[in-house]
């Protein structure tokens, strides 16, 4: 892929940030990451690394879930988000596409874009209703339908589209390929990239599928148990022996199994 | 037309006006529902308290004049001059709309995604909280309300039915209270306004929004409290129209929050999610009520069947039914 879009401005800044939910459980240690204007950044890791609490910490819903960011600070064009509610962040251009969808599912799909629009005056809501019907053209076939009961990727398609109608800045999505067929989340991803090069939207993108992300990406960050462990360019961490073994499952002599316990050993350390 | 007929017909109507009035108190329930995920026990209550304000407010009381007399010494009661019924319906709907602000503020931003139980509990400790404030500000004693609605019986209906008995049969009419009547008027303008309000406005979609999903609301930057406090202001406005109905029959006294109990049966079996469902099922209970007294209860049971056959029909539902006649489908994909 080319950076063709990525700038070196810098939108969005996570310094070093602790999360606890519940005032115990302590689930990032010091995440540091920044998203360029213009970029797809990739957050990678697997099951409970972290991603998703990062993405809530910068978009503020941590607050409804009991999370607190308790060390570190996140800085969007140089300001601190600390203390703005989600609403107030919507409007200075921060949203997030939250994992597992959560389309309004009694709303119809056009309903659910207009809600995406509710920061915004009824002209705008109207032109972000042509654009997003432009990228996702089979949105508007469904239009009239009850989010509940189209696809899933559909639903996917919505949520992203509902976001977009707020007219973002910068998009925090949520593992948009969960649960869909590998051709939907290629087409999925490349409406992204699309986004991304033409309406120059800059993108957080959480991710479990390592191989879709780092192709579309340009930078990546590995979260593991809370904390960064890697990153980098992301051609550079598709090359990666480490990233290659464990996160897209080919090691140098092919496939492994985790069975191995020399692997096994290797990996741990490299977590710890 | 025969007697008989005439009687039942008679019957129903005055039971679907009763139902009226249920859907009133259960549309406060359903409103509130549908967007936090509530269960008000307080709607009762709040109809009470509307009601308790519109007639202090008419009326010149000074709010809290047993706890300023006590405190001062004075011996204050009355501003002494009465406030048109218009106006004191308005500034009864501001103090329903900042008991709305304080009640979101206070409780439901503290509450956020918490269990349904805990919820619930905390709005059956308000309920007996604004009961007592409610009488601490305006005092406990029965007041009759009065914003100018017509009552008693309506001379036009009597004399028309009168006319549709048998040559020779003694019929003197129907009885149809004009209050009723009006009340039946009042609330479908407000069924109506408040159906378009939902389906059409921004702020209407929002709110169906946040019914859906709390925390995808929240993400597409829909202000929780905001949605919270206009759900909250708009059940309590729709508590002081029921509040002026239930009033203006039967005096404003404690026995008016316990309306809600008639709300909880109609709410089964019309759904707690929908409109339209606390509407028809008002209606059902409502004349089913009556009729089932009229045919069933009084000639061959005992009578007295109105205080239970309302929860008889509900637990059916529940047994065949159990999102009532229009509830939510819970939609899942699989």
């Amino acid at each position: 892929m080319l950076d063709t879009a990525q700038t070196d401005e810098t939108l969005l800044e996570v310094n070093n940030i602790e999360v606890i939910y519940n005032h115990v459980i302590l689930v990032l240690k010091g995440v540091s990451l920044k998203v360029p204007r213009g970029g797809i950044t990739a957050l990678l890791g697997g099951n409970g690394a972290g991603k998703s609490t990062t993405l809530k910490a910068i978009s503020g819903l941590l607050a409804s879930e009991r999370g607190e960011v308790t060390k570190g600070s996140i800085l969007y064009r140089g300001a601190t988000t600390q203390d703005r509610s989600p609403n107030d962040l919507v409007r200075g251009g921060v949203i997030q596409v939250m994992e597992g969808r959560h389309c309004f599912e009694h709303l119809t799909v056009e309903e659910n874009l207009m809600t995406g629009a509710y920061t915004r005056s009824a002209a705008e809501a109207k032109q972000g209703l042509e654009m997003v019907y432009n990228y996702f053209p089979r949105l508007r076939e469904r239009r009239k339908s009850q989010a509940g009961y189209t696809s899933g990727g559909e639903q996917q398609m919505c949520a992203i589209g509902r976001a977009l109608m707020s007219k973002p800045e910068t998009v925090l999505l949520d593992e948009p390929s969960m649960g869909l067929a590998p051709q939907l989340v290629e087409e999925i991803f490349g409406i992204v990239k699309s986004l991304n090069e033409q309406e120059g939207v800059s993108f957080l993108l959480a991710e479990q599928n390592t191989n879709v992300a780092l192709r579309y990406a340009h930078y990546g960050y590995i979260l593991e148990s809370g904390r960064v462990v890697m990153d980098g360019v992301a051609s550079e961490l598709r090359e990666n022996p480490d990233v290659k073994e464990f996160y897209l499952g080919v090691g140098d002599e092919g496939r492994k199994s985790f069975r191995d316990v020399r692997s096994y050993r290797r990996r741990k350390r490299w977590l710890s | 037309m025969p007697i008989w007929l005439l009687n039942t017909l008679e019957v129903s109507i005055n039971g679907l006006m009763t139902g009226v009035l249920y859907s009133l108190v259960a549309l406060g329930f359903v409103l509130i529902f549908k967007s936090s995920g509530v269960f008000n026990y307080a709607q009762g209550v709040m109809a009470l308290f509307a009601a308790q304000s519109l007639v202090g407010i008419q009326t010149g009381q000074v709010p809290f004049a047993h706890l300023i007399n006590a405190i001062t010494g004075l011996h204050v009661s009355r501003f002494g001059f009465d406030v048109p019924s218009i106006l004191a319906i308005i500034l009864t709907t501001l103090v329903m709309v900042v008991f709305a602000w304080v009640v979101v503020r206070v409780i439901m931003v503290r509450l956020v995604n918490q269990e349904p139980i805990i919820l619930f509990m905390a709005t059956i400790g308000l309920a007996y909280f604004m009961e007592g404030f409610g009488d601490l500000m305006w005092g406990a004693e029965l007041k009759s309300l009065d914003v100018g609605l017509p009552s008693g019986g309506s001379f036009w209906i009597e004399d028309v039915t009168a006319q549709w008995a048998r040559e020779g049969e003694t019929y003197w009419g129907m009885y149809v209270d004009t209050l009723d009547i009006w009340a039946t008027v009042i609330a479908v303008f407000l069924v109506a306004g408040l159906t378009i309000f939902a389906q059409y406005t921004k702020a209407g979609t929002a709110m169906r929004a946040v019914a859906d999903d709390h925390q995808a609301a929240l993400s597409v930057g829909i202000s929780l409290n905001r949605i919270w406090i206009m759900v909250w202001s708009i059940a309590g406005f729709v508590a002081l129209v029921a509040g002026i109905m239930w009033g203006a029959k039967s005096g404003v006294q404690f026995s008016l929050s316990l309306i809600a109990l008639k709300a909880l049966p109609v709410l089964m079996l019309g759904g707690f999610t929908s409109i339209p469902g606390a509407i028809v099922g008002g209606l059902i209970i409502g004349m089913g009520e009556k009729l089932f007294e009229f045919a069933i209860g009084a000639p061959f049971l005992g009578g007295a069947t109105e205080n239970w056959f309302a929860y008889v029909l509900a637990l059916l539902f529940l047994v065949f039914r159990p999102q009532g006649l229009f509830g939510d489908k819970i939609i899942e994909r699989v």
